[in-house]
């Protein structure tokens, strides 16, 4: 090793606990950067590739004459891809001794073969036993059922319970995930679908068409493909087109990965002025020996080397350790979101670019960011460098007129003279830390906002439980099951199905959800942001929820747009919009409804009100309700609790919470270490500055005293700024997460978190104090001889 | 031999700087030729001048006015990086608190300079460190840090140092003003040594100096050559 290089090692080693704790903070740093963009990598890909992996249908269409379909020849044509008739019938199964979920149940044609909709083999049988069900894996989560390989769960099968045994368990990530919905999928051969359901089979035809890349294709082709069916006579019923090449969820991937990126930006902003503070640091103590070294014949590159040397060995060792750390945490967090999403990690090995760029990050970025302290240190004539004491007389433009009037004690004067005689360093640890209190008290304010919205969505619905029914039916019939129930108040009967909206696509367009309530309905108190709620008026009016709005990209409040119900086209005033958790609806007043389509004015939707809503006896209300469905004649579609719903709701967002919270930590850490390099820079600046402090008389509780005011001052001054920042922060996070998860365009209301305030404070001080707590107390350490000598 | 006596050579030197109180005078006008070989005191009390005028000699710092040539080169027109590499190859400096870095041991602190200006043979540096060491008597302290040493010893290992790339000249700052009297007289046998040798000595003192320690003594008072 040449005695340069040797030069940069041995400075490293002269002081072994502040090079670890530097090369800590690099870790800590990039660990977090390098988590960020691993996951990031990872889940970008994989949630997407799981999806598409299985080939999933770019249509579904329903028809009761596939019959006159010669499949084989639809699948020869040059432009389908692959088909094959894949029934589904929704039933109801029994997850708990009394707890019914919606169960969607799969008729599939060869186990062995998919040619598309693909799923995989998880456990026990790859083929169902006639008469047996696979289930998709999700299912089998305690959260939701107690489902495994051996249960015999009740299905329920129109008025009749039938035990399907499930013998095996499978993976279908091109599902929504079970625990998230509340739904079971099963999946059995066609004989026993059949068999079971009553149904005939090959009413449901999924196809993958060749040479298409959007959606918009994939309906132009489809409205031909259907106008042929039609010459041969088949009436297509239903036609359901999902989003090109987008898993159902992955409106929450996409928000997570936003989140990902915009915090991991953020962390990265502050990684790098921590490195920039922390080379300032070195570089400080360094000045008189760079006039030593030039003196003695070294040019500037060769002085140069010397400290870009010694940044090299801290990137490249913190390197060695964040970048496995990265890996395995950027794997973990990739887990569990997966796990969340139900789908499989299949990333084995990350790209190259990525490793490329965690060692740009790791190594290189120091390096640059180093530069410009480093270069300043440099350009420091011999003259200057060599006369470098230590104790600047240098009081900058401190107001000290103003700062001497202040009642302040000594400790607290000096204290703050101490933090603005280096204005410049100051800011940036102020704007440092407030940036990261910003960050942290943002996401509590977005957490509270998504809370809030949340039970608003509870709120919404004043009933306690909901019956849907599978069939409509009369009003008496669908009632008089219920008639001897304890614990009901009321009941309210709505109606509803499938609809279209009109678009340039008649012929197929997507369905969407027909909600036919009473006008005056007090059993919704909807988040109306726009227009006003439904009037029995003429014209008829709608009420769309933001989704409807988006998908069919209209939304003007007062316009007139055709809805096509039962094959009916009637024009509707749109007068309102609502802002809700879920798929796209159109709600419509009851009694217009039924005079158009439901003359004999069935009901498919019971709302049931408690007498008394404690949550037992809603519970014992669901239960009743469910005894009294098997004794009934009713085919039900689900039974479900407000509580329940506002589970569901909770688990979509839920994760989304949990990172949110945990990345704003994380950037919290971050901008705490880069306080306490700044304030240990202050420190190794002032060493000599002590020495002289304690040969006058300081005790080293004022040494230290100073030092931690410092701190709890910068804190200070970072949450008043971090607080200020925060206020537009929220708002535009509000605005961008609520148009993630609830659609263009809306946003979530702003909410102000006053515990993640609470948390904020104290945990903004409580890293302020351990961050000045720390080299206030080594400084305290250095004996007065050794502080006045020190270099 | 011949000898060169305009081997330095300052052609009416002034240095200013710019105070709150106006402009300092530093050094006024001085001119001063210093031969080859010749050992040279440059005393003054605090304030006088000497090592604004020592600062310029080595090109540590710019005069305001005037010319310093060295061995017939211009150095006041040098940039701070061809000084650096020349000053390395030129001049070894001795500063009054010895300025060894404090991380590299003795013998490191040697060959520092002799990497940076490369004119050494690699092969022979270790060698000539050690011959240097031993010319001073600290060879026995060549793998101690500097911290680890006396005054004393740390001044005869900047003056190993300062010869490290056999300069013709050696510039010291109040070289002995931290040593007790024997040291001090050590470290003027040294000097005397390399006198003997062929080596410009130029030393800063703010010591009353007597003439016999020294070829010649020019005395500085308010940045002027006081007549002797």
């Amino acid at each position: 090793m040449n005695v340069s290089l040797k030069k940069s090692w041995n400075d490293l080693k002269i002081h072994p606990a502040r090079t670890i704790l530097l090369v800590f903070a690099l870790i800590i740093g990039f660990w977090g950067i390098g988590t960020i963009l691993v996951s990031y990598s990872i889940l970008n890909n994989d949630l997407n590739e799981n999806y598409t992996r299985t080939k999933p249908a770019h249509v579904v269409l329903k028809s009761d004459n596939f019959d006159k379909l010669n499949l084989s020849e639809f699948i020869s044509q040059s432009e389908i891809e692959s088909a094959e008739f894949r029934d589904l019938s929704m039933q109801r199964i029994e997850v708990y001794p009394g707890k019914w979920l919606p169960l969607w149940l799969f008729g599939v044609e060869d186990f062995n073969n998919f040619n598309l909709a693909k799923f995989y083999k998880e456990r026990g049988n790859k083929v169902p036993d006639s008469g047996t069900m696979l289930i998709e894996r999700d299912g089998q989560n305690v959260r939701i059922s107690n489902l495994k390989i051996g249960s015999k769960p009740n299905v329920r099968i129109g008025k009749k319970n039938i035990n399907i045994p499930v013998t095996g368990i499978v993976f279908d990530p091109s599902q929504a995930p079970a625990t998230q919905d509340a739904f079971i999928y099963g999946y059995t051969d066609k004989k026993t679908f059949q068999k079971i359901v009553g149904e005939s089979a090959n009413q449901r035809l999924i196809f993958r068409l060749n040479n298409v890349a959007s959606k918009l294709q994939i309906e132009e082709r489809t409205k031909k493909i259907i106008n042929d069916f039609q010459k041969k006579g088949i009436v297509i019923s239903e036609v359901v087109i999902p989003q090109y090449q987008e898993h159902p969820h992955q409106f929450q991937l996409n928000t997570l990965l936003m989140l990902n990126a915009a915090i991991g930006l953020l962390a990265f902003i502050m990684g790098a002025v921590l490195v920039s503070q922390l080379m300032s640091a070195i570089l400080s103590q360094q000045i008189r020996q760079i006039g030593i070294i030039k003196a003695i014949g070294a040019s500037k590159v060769q002085a140069l080397k010397i400290y870009l040397v010694m940044v090299l060995i801290f990137g490249l060792a913190s390197s060695i350790v964040a970048i496995p750390l990265s890996v395995i945490s950027g794997y973990g967090y990739a887990e569990f979101v997966a796990a969340n999403l139900n789908f499989n990690i299949i990333t084995t090995s990350l790209p190259i670019p990525l490793y490329l760029l965690l060692v740009i990050l790791g190594v290189f970025l120091p390096l640059l960011l180093s530069l410009p302290p480093i270069l300043k240190g440099i350009r420091v004539s011999v003259h200057d460098a060599i006369n470098d004491y230590g104790i600047s007389q240098n009081t900058q433009s401190v107001k000290i007129g103003v700062l001497s009037s202040l009642p302040f004690s000594s400790n607290i004067t000096l204290a703050l003279r101490n933090s603005f005689r280096r204005k410049k360093r100051l800011m940036v640890t102020v704007f440092t830390m407030s940036l990261g209190v910003a960050i942290f008290s943002a996401s509590f304010n977005v957490k509270r906002s998504l809370e809030v919205f949340l039970a608003n969505s509870r709120d919404s619905m004043k009933h306690d439980v909901q019956v849907v029914l599978k069939e409509q039916a009369p009003l008496k019939t669908a009632l008089e099951p219920f008639d001897n129930l304890n614990n009901i108040e009321r009941m309210e009967t709505w109606n509803g199905g499938k609809g279209r909206l009109q678009t340039d696509l008649i012929s197929t367009p997507n369905g969407i959800g027909i909600v036919a309530l009473p006008h005056n309905t007090d059993l919704v108190k909807w988040n109306l942001i726009a227009g006003r709620w439904l009037k029995p008026t003429v014209p008829i009016e709608i009420v769309m929820n933001q989704q409807a709005i988006e998908k069919f990209g209209k939304h003007t409040v007062g316009e007139f747009y055709p809805i096509k119900i039962k094959g009916k086209l009637i024009n509707t005033k749109l007068v309102g919009i609502i802002k809700e958790f879920d798929s796209p609806k159109i709600y419509i007043n009851k009694d217009q409804y039924d005079a158009l389509v439901n003359p004999k004015h069935l009901v498919n939707s019971l709302m049931f009100v408690a007498g008394t809503k404690d949550y037992n006896s809603i519970l014992e209300l669901k239960k009743e309700i469910e005894n009294a469905i098997a004794m009934s004649d009713l085919n039900i579609l689900y039974v479900m609790s407000q509580a329940e719903r506002a589970q569901i709701i909770y688990d979509h967002l839920n994760i989304i919470l949990i990172i949110l919270v945990f990345l704003a930590f994380l950037v919290l850490i971050v901008s705490a270490l880069g306080m306490a390099s700044a304030t240990g820079i202050n420190i190794i600046e002032r060493v000599r500055e002590i020495g002289v402090m304690r040969a006058i008389g300081a005790t080293p509780r004022i040494i230290y005293n100073i030092f931690v005011t410092e701190g709890m001052l910068i804190s200070g001054f970072s949450i008043t700024l971090g607080l200020l920042m925060a206020a537009p922060m929220s708002y535009l996070a509000s605005r961008f997460f609520g148009g993630l998860i609830l659609g263009d365009n809306t946003s979530l209301d702003l909410t102000l978190s006053l515990s993640g305030l609470a948390i904020t404070f104290f945990a903004t001080f409580i890293f302020g104090w351990i961050a000045s707590r720390v080299p206030a107390r080594k400084a305290i350490q250095v004996s007065t001889r050794e502080a006045l000598s020190y270099e | 031999m011949k000898i060169n006596n305009d081997f330095i050579q300052l052609i009416n030197v002034s240095k200013h700087y710019e105070i709150e109180a106006g402009q300092f005078k530093a050094l006024k006008n001085i001119s001063l030729n210093i031969a080859q070989g010749e050992y040279l005191a440059i005393s003054g009390k605090s304030g006088s001048g000497k090592s604004t005028l020592l600062n310029i000699l080595t090109g540590i710092d710019h005069p305001s006015q005037g010319e310093v040539s060295i061995n017939s080169r211009q150095i006041h027109s040098m940039d701070e990086s061809n000084l650096s590499g020349w000053r390395g190859a030129n001049i070894g400096i001795v500063f009054q608190f010895f300025q060894l870095i404090p991380t590299l041991s003795i013998l490191e602190n040697l060959l520092l300079p002799m990497e940076f200006v490369n004119i050494i043979p690699k092969k022979g540096r270790n060698t000539r460190a050690q011959s240097l060491l031993s010319d001073v008597g600290i060879l026995q302290h060549k793998d101690k840090l500097p911290a680890a040493l006396s005054g004393g010893e740390q001044q005869r290992a900047a003056i190993a140092r300062a010869m490290a790339n056999d300069p013709p000249i050696l510039v010291a700052d109040e070289p002995t003003g931290n040593l007790d009297s024997k040291t001090a007289l050590e470290v003027h046998t040294i000097f005397n040594k390399l006198v003997a040798m062929g080596k410009t000595i130029i030393v800063v003192t703010h010591e009353n100096v007597k003439n016999n320690k020294y070829d010649r003594v020019i005395t500085l008072h308010d940045g002027e050559i006081q007549k002797a």
